[in-house]
């Protein structure tokens, strides 16, 4: 998965590396914050153990081998910010050192591995684990099905990141510059093999460790007790980390509605009834059943009632359709959150009168 | 059969200490890029490798690749080691990816190959073309910069182009302790293979692997609070 140079184009790598920089700022302060003068010698460590751990050939089912990352351990122990900063280091010395991963490649290498890999294997291990005792079977559950879900996610950025490049960037014969495999090839290809035997290494590893470790030291996989601060306070993690980084993921990767071909199912406007073209598409992707002839006057009246103001998520201000989808997706979830506030704050005021009603005391209450 | 996954580790584990140690060696001989200053050498390899990727001839990728062999023979860094640490890993991990891309792409039909049926496209080689240079070529800029400059001189290169001082530090402490890490996991899987009698299970053989990595866990994490005491002692900072 340690993509080489030469396989994304110069603005992929630009890209990435910038989507990446946030992430490696928040994960390094947060983790600096947390561990003080501790940092170095404690990521120090624990990034060479990410880089050997990836050299072990895990023995799989039906006697083949194949190779882990080690992020459902790095979920379980690290914690997601810790395991940004480790992985992020021993892939760095892999491409600078080792010529394994490129240099212009690392911030998606990054990107995929230790940002998205690491967020995903956390919140997984998280959500499965719950509140359950270090000791528990189901822990060894949550750290395999983290590190599972955590490299298949990774893979799949790496595919989509493979599979934009021939329908951008071409040279004048038509020969494809960098990756040469759309996505309807790269993401198959991929998702295969990490779905099976890279996937089936990262999720026995990851539950063998940490089933050692509930044996031998179980102080390991208590939260907080590897980066806790030397300062004494505990580490301040807000629960809503992943849902609020996976949103943002998704917010940056709403361009990607552009490659779509046609209009989704059943959302046809009255204007693409009327285009031939269109039509066609229609009845392709209605089992060759033609669209009526007329746009259905139910249809036609109803759509003219309400026009929204960024129509096909295009807002006419922006010249640049990938900068209106993201915009688009900027102001929805803007406004989501928004009226979320807005419930939570009327839920919490009523919340205040209802109590403040039931704390008054009952024998002078008339 | 037995042992084959602990020999493939073992391989794994002993390569990357060789790539290193050979680094080591040929960074100290006295040849052309030797003899350059690090931060001059920092800054060629990143101008060298984003003109490999960002160019559109093969031509001119093939001629930086040359150069780069070139750039090699005079800072005798031998051939050998470019032909086993890069060129052949690389061709094997790109070419494979790269191959199918040759029948994939569509475009102007070359030939057909015969019982397989499969057509070989211009736009296709071009692109395997692209695919395996840029791969070599980049790797090679790479392994030349390694090959050329003893660690602690790229290191204080780093720090001279304004890196930050922890993570250049992060990543000296980090290379290090690879290393102890390898020989420690090296030792282990040797030890346990000298103790083999009888086939493994393949259920004893991920128990094994997983244990391995379990002790390399806890060994890091006692190793890290031994190493912040004696920094601390000797009036570590961050």
């Amino acid at each position: 998965m340690h993509i080489p140079d030469g396989y994304l184009s110069p603005s992929t790598c630009a890209t990435m590396y910038a989507a990446a920089t946030p992430f490696w700022v928040v994960a390094f302060r947060k983790v600096s914050r947390e561990l003080h003068t501790r940092l170095v010698p404690l990521l120090s460590l624990f990034s060479a153990f990410s880089f050997v751990v990836m050299m072990f050939n895990v023995p799989l089912p039906g006697g083949t081998s194949g190779h882990a990352i080690g992020l459902g351990l790095a979920a379980a122990v690290l914690g997601p910010w810790a395991s940004i900063v480790a992985i992020s280091i021993a892939l760095t010395i892999q491409a600078l050192f080792f010529g394994d991963g490129g240099i212009t490649a690392l911030g998606a290498n990054c990107f995929n591995m230790a940002i998205a890999g690491s967020l995903v294997a956390s919140l997984v291990y998280r959500a499965v684990a719950g509140s359950s005792p270090i000791q528990a079977r189901r822990r060894v559950w949550a750290g395999a099905l983290g590190g599972y879900a955590g490299i298949n996610v990774a893979a799949l950025f790496a595919a989509i990141e493979f599979g934009i490049q021939p329908m951008l960037f071409k040279d004048a014969n038509g020969a494809p510059l960098y990756a040469p495999y759309p996505l309807h090839i790269a993401i198959p290809s991929m998702m295969a093999g990490h779905l099976t035997f890279a996937g089936a290494a990262e999720f026995l590893l990851s539950a063998g460790i940490i089933a050692y470790l509930q044996k031998t030291a179980p102080a390991l996989l208590k939260r907080g007790a590897v980066t806790q601060t030397t300062r004494g306070s505990e580490p301040q993690i807000s629960r809503a980390w992943p849902a609020w980084a996976l949103l943002g993921a998704m917010m940056i990767l709403t361009p990607l509605g552009l490659l779509t071909v046609g209009s989704a199912w059943g959302e046809w406007s009255p204007k693409e009834f009327a285009n031939p073209a269109k039509r066609q598409q229609i009845a392709a992707a209605s089992g060759n059943v033609a669209p009526p002839g007329q746009v259905p006057s139910g249809l036609r009246k109803l759509s003219s009632i309400w026009t929204a103001p960024m129509p096909a998520y295009a807002p006419p201000v922006f010249k640049n359709a990938a900068f209106g989808y993201m915009m688009s997706a900027l102001t929805g979830c803007g406004l989501i959150i928004l009226v979320f506030l807005f419930v939570h704050w009327v839920a919490k005021v009523c919340n205040r009168l209802l109590n403040h009603d039931r704390s008054f005391p009952r024998e002078i209450n008339p | 059969m037995t042992a084959h996954f602990l020999e493939k580790s073992i391989h794994s584990l002993y390569r990357s200490i060789d790539k290193a140690n050979s680094a080591d060696r040929t960074g100290r001989d006295g040849g052309l890029l030797q003899a350059l200053r690090p931060e001059v050498k920092l800054a060629v390899w990143l101008i060298a490798i984003i003109a490999a990727i960002a160019a559109h001839s093969l031509l001119f990728i093939a001629g930086l690749l040359g150069l780069g062999v070139l750039l090699g023979v005079a800072s005798r860094i031998p051939l050998s080691l470019l032909v086993s640490f890069v060129w052949l890993p690389v061709l094997g991990f790109a070419g494979l990816l790269a191959v199918p891309a040759i029948f994939l792409t569509p475009g102007r039909e070359l030939l057909r190959l015969p019982i397989l049926n499969w057509t070989v496209t211009q736009q296709g080689l071009t692109s395997f073309g692209y695919l395996i240079l840029r791969s070599e070529t980049t790797a090679t800029c790479t392994m030349l910069l390694v090959f050329s400059t003893p660690l602690p001189k790229l290191l204080r290169a780093l720090h001279n182009l304004r890196v930050p001082r922890v993570v250049v530090t992060l990543v000296a402490m980090t290379y290090r302790y690879i290393f102890l890490l390898l020989r420690l996991s090296l030792e282990m899987f040797q030890s346990r293979r000298s103790r083999l009698v009888t086939n493994l299970t393949g259920s004893e053989r991920r128990k094994l692997i997983s244990s391995t990595a379990g002790v390399l866990v806890t060994k890091s994490y006692a190793l890290s609070q031994d190493v912040y005491d004696a920094m601390r002692s000797r009036g570590y900072r961050a």
